[in-house]
């Protein structure tokens, strides 16, 4: 986390229209930054949701009772973010966001990938309650140690103690360099966490996010999904 | 929110040869053991109910439950597994008063089984030991709603549709049944989603049978917070 922001280069992307995957914590993961001008709704809620997560890694979560919008939300839920993220224990969506109920519509399955249901649960948040950001959230390995895997093969399966994550290794290693080459450049100090899975990156020393609780910008606007690309995926299983 | 279980052995907790000797489908063999005293599954349905009673009352601790230590980088081992809805006011480990590493969780909206989430639940008992498999509705589902609407003909957009035919089975069975519809179709679409774990899932099954998990319906109310266990 030791990188500047390069302000120019981030102004550049919120521009063209890449703000969201550019969206730093600056300066180490407890501050927000770029997320100040964020105007659109989307991005105002993305703000929300982020700022939530700062809490919940500081440890500074919110204390509200539980009860507090219970009666309201009985009448109906409004959520403002639905959130596509994976069954694993370690990741409780509202609690790592810092979020109440009635915050938050959340499709999870393990390895958090659109399934045709989910997709339809992540349109009716969209169409009916008026979500206005959609974010989809992985999370950082397991933490098991792997073992080396061959070159023979192709398919990287997280261990039997952990999330039972699928990915293909091709697409892991080119993200991973893009993750890699963006910290490099300054572009995004935020994804210098990809290099938590790379004991001697970038990021080597600081917490491992799967427990240090960082969210790392993955989260695109709804508009803007772009079919078909919603991240490595696992094979799917036959239709239900 | 783990208590220490150890005290009680792996065999105290494995009643295969009870579970059999019923001629009872995995799930109602399980129901039926929920009367032993001392069974792990069961202990672990009473800390959840422990929890929701704390949401409910207005007294969570899991708020301290912050960024977890370096433990959870390792593995996980969530004791519970929970298939629920994804509607926002069902925040699963809130209801439950639970934190990060307790409770493995898959959400749909309309909380019934497909292929995918039959699949993770099938991961958590198999990989990591869950023991116990809840399936959770809520009072004011949407998609139940939706599931209603459809069999008046109502067609909805996209694939929001789908939602609704994974519903409609349990409307239709509700319809005949005395009291509120759409309050029997959320207990029928739970109980029918209970079934279909050990209907369509050999692993769930055989788990069942053997007495090493528990599978139970419960149906949580967005306006009092409390959850009520389905028999």
């Amino acid at each position: 986390m030791s990188a500047t922001p390069n302000s120019i280069s981030r102004k550049a992307l919120l521009t063209a229209g890449a703000g969201l995957a550019a969206m730093a914590l600056d300066a180490g993961p407890f501050r927000l930054s770029a997320l100040a001008a964020a105007s659109s709704g989307g991005n105002a809620h993305l703000a929300a949701l982020m700022a939530g997560n700062a809490r919940f890694v500081a440890g500074n979560p919110r204390c509200v009772p539980a009860t507090a919008r219970r009666t309201e939300l009985a009448n109906g839920q409004a959520p403002f973010a639905a959130v596509l993220g994976c069954s694993d224990s370690r990741v409780p969506v509202e609690t790592i966001f810092d979020h109440d109920p009635g915050d938050v519509f959340v499709v999870r399955v393990a390895g958090n990938f659109v399934t045709d249901t989910g997709l339809g649960s992540l349109e009716y948040s969209v169409a009916v309650l008026k979500s206005e950001l959609i974010m989809v959230l992985g999370h950082s390995s397991c933490g098991a140690v792997k073992p080396k895997l061959t070159l023979a093969e192709r398919t990287y399966r997280c261990g039997d103690d952990a999330c039972g994550h699928v990915a293909d290794r091709d697409a892991n290693a080119a993200a991973n360099l893009a993750a890699w080459g963006e910290h490099t450049l300054g572009l995004c100090p935020c994804v210098t966490q990809a290099g938590d899975r790379h004991p001697s990156g970038p990021s080597a020393g600081t917490p491992r996010h799967a427990c240090g609780g960082w969210v790392s910008a993955a989260a695109v606007p709804v508009a803007a999904v772009p079919p078909g690309e919603a991240g490595t995926s696992r094979p799917r299983a036959s239709a239900a | 929110m783990r208590a220490a279980y150890g005290l009680w052995s792996q065999a105290e907790h494995s009643t295969a040869a009870g579970g059999r000797a019923t001629g009872l489908a995995g799930n109602e063999a399980a129901a039926v053991r929920l009367n032993e005293p001392v069974h792990m599954p069961k202990l672990h349905l009473d800390d959840l109910m422990a929890g929701n009673a704390r949401f409910a009352a207005g007294t969570p601790t899991a708020q301290q439950a912050t960024a977890a230590g370096a433990e959870m980088a390792i593995g996980q081992a969530p004791y519970a597994t929970i298939l629920s809805c994804s509607d926002s006011r069902v925040p699963v480990e809130t209801v439950f008063d639970h934190g990060p590493g307790d409770i493995f969780v898959v959400r749909v909206a309309g909380n019934f089984v497909n292929d995918d989430g039959l699949a993770s639940i099938e991961f958590a008992v198999e990989k990591l030991k869950s023991t116990l498999v809840l399936v959770l509705g809520h009072s004011g589902c949407g998609a139940v709603d939706a599931a209603i609407a459809s069999l008046s003909g109502q067609t909805f957009p996209g694939s929001i549709g789908r939602l609704a035919e994974a519903v409609a089975p349990a409307a239709i069975a509700a319809k005949s049944q005395a009291g509120d519809w759409f309050a029997n179709t959320i207990a029928e679409n739970v109980r029918a989603n209970v079934a279909a774990l050990t209907a369509r899932s050999t692993i769930l099954a055989e788990a069942a049978a053997a007495g090493t998990i528990l599978i139970r319906g419960a149906v949580y109310d967005i306006h009092s917070g409390t959850v009520e266990l389905l028999t």
